[in-house]
């Protein structure tokens, strides 16, 4: 198991080759001796590759890892159900838009000072911070006992402080992970300690096990995309010489759908290799799909109306299609099923053909059309892993408006998905 | 309320006011049921609920499925006939516990055609609940329950036949059902002599378990149509106890599904070829021709390598493992294994079998909710070499069926999953010896 440093692996355009951080989280129960009493709890198994850069990660390997296998370690939480914390962690986000300051950011694009972000991200930061605790700071592996759970514990700590792809299978599913927040240094009592960085979705990159989505990787070295951005919320941030969207558009490689029809039928037989959606989406809660819906012009497209009035959509004819649904709300937490939008198209004869970024939470329409530039530059421009370039725009936002709303976009599909070397494939050498 | 879908009755039980309203849409589309408005279930299902052939019953009534269960299995042995289905979000929550053989999933094209899928599924139930007292009278013998027998397949041939107007209402294929009627017309309307009933019955069974094999196979392509693990071993206990070991092993082909029903079809036909020389009146003939070809799934048969998963320890016969005692669980990647009660290859995927060859070993994981499984991983060579066994040793914590999963894993992502569905016993169960096989799960 090597170590590959991912700035290398991305100047050098070969496929990503690293171990994931793995985890595996199960509910279970299992029978109290004393009280005879079944117990529920969550079984956590991690797969954590071992660097030698870092002591206690190095230390861990010449005791438990000869092999350079990584280490498999296995514990249970007790008290935790997966699904109860995304409620705690809904409250804190709301918490978090309640804040006097917190205004600005459900309404727009405004930079916050390094103070105001801090204070407004409290709640976020001590739920984050406490799930963490309870996943994988306080833990007793069931495999490595005295010195050895010690030092097992220290180089899972370790490993989860620098960048991992993390790979996370569990059975509540659409779990807002990257919120986890992981800082020896935070002091609860002082504010001024936090350092928004430290949330998993700035940190690392996220992939979820989720049915439905493309096995596939690889985006044609020239790809072509539908758009179907709404002109009544667009207010032109996607347009501009420097945009990668213009850039398309100069090559033919741009399809356009302004309406819901449009929309509609593009899904009927859908021949692009990429997928935009801009514009106002919701869903209710728990979702109904009659009220799960993509709005472009004010007129709304339910999946219930996909249904009956685009019979054979979604009908996705390449193997690999990559999505970003940039709505206010397009994916709701833990619900992975055919009743939202994105769950439908993923879901319903999708054929596991799509790998998407969605939106769990609200976002303003500025602050989406700024991201949106940020990742289909990643993406398409600088040909980054779409893993990577979810993680650079978070970054990116974070650092040019200190607004942590990055976070709320989630990857339905493998880190990996990339568009091909032009080198490799288009021997006339055109490229974006 | 009971509604009436002509010429069966059918009782809707909600628990959520906005499902409740979505079906009732659904429900009065067809004009067949009479939507039923006090549908949350507080009071008492039995007298709701009675004289209903289905029921469709939300799975979560104020929170929490133990309700729900409880009330499937009462309705079920208050009338063995009756089918109860499962509409739930969330059909993991019961999917190992239902008593009821299928669940809906909501909000998925199952309740896109609620009532043509609830149908669909009323008329399987029906006809295993037939096999399953067939299954009674062939090994158990009784005039009772021969007559018992008759009367409900007659019952269930007047209601197809009668059921014309429905199908064609539900838009489902009536052809199938015509079929099933004049198969039960053979077996309830002919002239029989008691003596020879056995063999004609156990040919009628034999031609109903390919029929329920090939329509729980289509049903599960259904999205949102879930089996359960009873109905899994109610098809395995219908296997073993209709058909003879010899006869059981054709039926097992190179695919633990797929092949199944290929070979079944092949089987059917030379047992029938072996009755019609037999017959001493003109039965059946005709009916060779209502067996149907179930072409194999191409990516299935074709796959160029299975994962492989048996338990070398156990006996044939034995088809459970056992609380506290570490049960030896070997997996490799290779040519199919023959298929036994402990054991189970699966297909890989093309694209799976892509990702394997990216790197020169492949990663196997156990997943085991209510077992605990030694080691937490196993490495086989690429490319795969079925002389080299991953071996695992799973030791149950808990009586039931156990979801136990299979991964491969590379560089610590999952590529492929084999799921495998086992039964966990108390050991006090192992010292009963032959009566082994009729000991109920703990």
């Amino acid at each position: 198991m090597k170590s590959v440093d991912i700035h290398d692996t991305l100047t050098n355009r070969t496929p990503r080759r690293i171990d994931r951080f793995r985890i595996v989280l199960e509910q279970d129960e299992t029978k109290d001796p004393d009280s005879h009493q079944w117990i529920r709890f969550v079984r956590v198994t991690l797969s954590v590759p071992l660097s030698e850069k870092y002591p206690d990660e190095k230390k861990a390997k010449q005791m438990f890892d000869p092999y350079d296998q990584g280490l498999d370690v296995s514990y249970p939480v007790k008290g935790m159900f997966l699904a109860d914390e995304t409620k705690l962690f809904s409250k804190a986000l709301a918490d978090v838009y309640k804040h006097p300051k917190g205004s600005g950011l459900k309404n727009g694009l405004t930079k916050l000072s390094m103070a105001d972000l801090k204070s407004i991200l409290v709640p976020l930061v001590e739920q984050g911070r406490d799930l963490f605790y309870r996943l994988f700071i306080n833990i007793q592996p069931t495999n490595y006992s005295g010195v050895g759970a010690t030092v097992v514990s220290n180089a899972i700590k370790s490993a989860l402080s620098h960048y991992q792809i993390i790979y996370i299978e569990s059975d509540v599913t659409l779990f807002p992970w990257a919120f986890l927040f992981y800082d020896p240094k935070y002091d609860s009592s002082k504010v001024s300690s936090i350092q928004p960085k430290n949330f998993w979705g700035f940190k690392h990159e996220i992939q979820e096990s989720l049915k439905g989505t493309s096995q596939h990787l690889d985006v044609p070295a020239n790809p072509t995309m539908v758009a179907a951005i709404c002109s009544v919320e667009d207010q032109g941030w996607h347009n501009g010489p420097d945009h990668p969207f213009t850039q398309l558009e100069n090559r033919n490689l741009l399809k356009r759908t302004p309406s819901t029809v449009e929309l509609g039928k593009a899904l009927n037989n859908f021949n692009e290799d990429c997928f935009y959606f801009f514009g106002h989406a919701d869903h209710s809660d728990p979702p109904i799909p009659s009220q799960s819906f993509l709005q472009l012009r004010s007129q709304q497209l339910t999946v219930v109306k996909l249904q009956q009035d685009f019979g054979t959509a979604p009908s996705f004819n390449k193997d690999l299609v990559v999505a970003l649904f940039n709505g206010c709300k397009t994916a709701p937490l833990n619900y992975w099923d055919e009743r939202t939008m994105i769950g439908f198209l993923c879901l319903n004869k999708g054929h596991n053909r799509l790998c998407c970024v969605s939106t769990v939470g609200q976002i303003p329409a500025v602050f989406a059309g700024v991201f949106a530039k940020h990742f289909w530059t990643r993406f398409l421009v600088n040909r980054d892993p779409i893993g990577w370039a979810l993680l650079k725009a978070r970054r990116k936002m974070l650092a040019q408006w200190r607004n942590p709303l990055g976070l709320l976009y989630s990857l339905f599909g493998r880190v990996d998905a990339q568009v091909e070397d032009c080198q490799e494939t288009d021997d006339n050498g055109s490229d974006l | 309320m009971t509604a009436v879908i002509r010429p069966f009755k059918a009782h809707v039980i909600e628990d959520e006011e906005s499902d409740a309203r979505v079906f009732v849409e659904e429900l009065n589309s067809t004009g067949i049921f009479a939507p039923d408005a006090s549908s949350n279930v507080s009071g008492d299902y039995m007298d709701k609920a009675a004289g209903a052939d289905v029921i469709s019953l939300d799975a979560r009534i104020d929170g929490v499925t133990g309700p729900s269960l409880d009330a499937a299995e009462q309705l079920m042995i208050d009338n063995p006939e009756r089918s109860v289905v499962f509409v739930t979000r969330v059909p993991r929550e019961v999917v190992l516990e239902s008593p009821a053989n299928f669940i809906i999933e909501k909000y998925t094209p199952a309740t896109a055609s609620y009532v043509s899928t609830l149908f669909m599924l009323m008329i399987n139930d029906k006809i295993l609940s037939l096999l399953t007292l067939a299954n009674n009278l062939l090994n158990e013998s009784g005039e009772a329950h021969m007559d018992e027998f008759l009367a409900r397949a007659r019952r269930l041939q007047n209601s197809l036949s009668e059921s014309s107007t429905l199908l064609t209402q539900i838009k489902v294929e009536p052809q199938g059902y015509a079929r099933l009627a004049s198969l039960l017309e053979a077996v309830t309307e002919r002239p029989y002599q008691r003596t020879d009933f056995a063999g004609l019955l156990r040919f009628f069974c034999i031609l109903l378990l390919k029929r329920v094999i090939g329509d729980v196979d289509r049903l599960k392509q259904i999205k949102g149509v879930y089996t359960t693990a009873r109905l899994e071993q109610k098809i395995k206990e219908l296997i073993s106890g209709i058909l003879s070991e010899e006869e059981a092993k054709q039926l097992v082909g190179l695919d633990q599904e797929r092949g199944r029903l290929v070979r079944f079809s092949e089987f059917v036909g030379s047992l029938l070829g072996r009755f019609d020389a037999r017959r001493s009146r003109g039965t059946a003939s005709e009916k060779v021709e209502t067996v149907e070809e179930v072409e194999p799934e191409e990516g299935l048969i074709t796959a160029k390598w299975y994962l492989n998963i048996w338990f070398p320890d156990h006996p044939e016969d034995r088809a459970w493992i056992i609380i506290g005692e570490p049960a030896r669980l070997f997996v490799n990647i290779g040519p199919p294994r023959e298929q036994r009660a402990m054991s189970r290859s699966a297909g890989i995927s093309a694209d799976a079998e892509s990702l394997v060859y990216s790197t020169d070993y492949v990663d196997v994981i156990v997943v085991c909710p209510g077992a605990d499984v030694v080691p937490l991983r196993n490495r086989l060579p690429v490319p795969p070499d079925p002389e080299r066994i991953a071996g695992f040793e799973i030791t149950p914590r808990k009586a039931g069926i156990l979801e136990l999963k299979v991964e491969l894993v590379v560089k610590n992502e999952t590529i492929h999953v084999t799921p495998y569905l086992i039964e966990a016993r108390g050991s006090q169960q192992l010292d009963q010896g032959d009566s082994l096989r009729k000991v109920e799960p703990e």
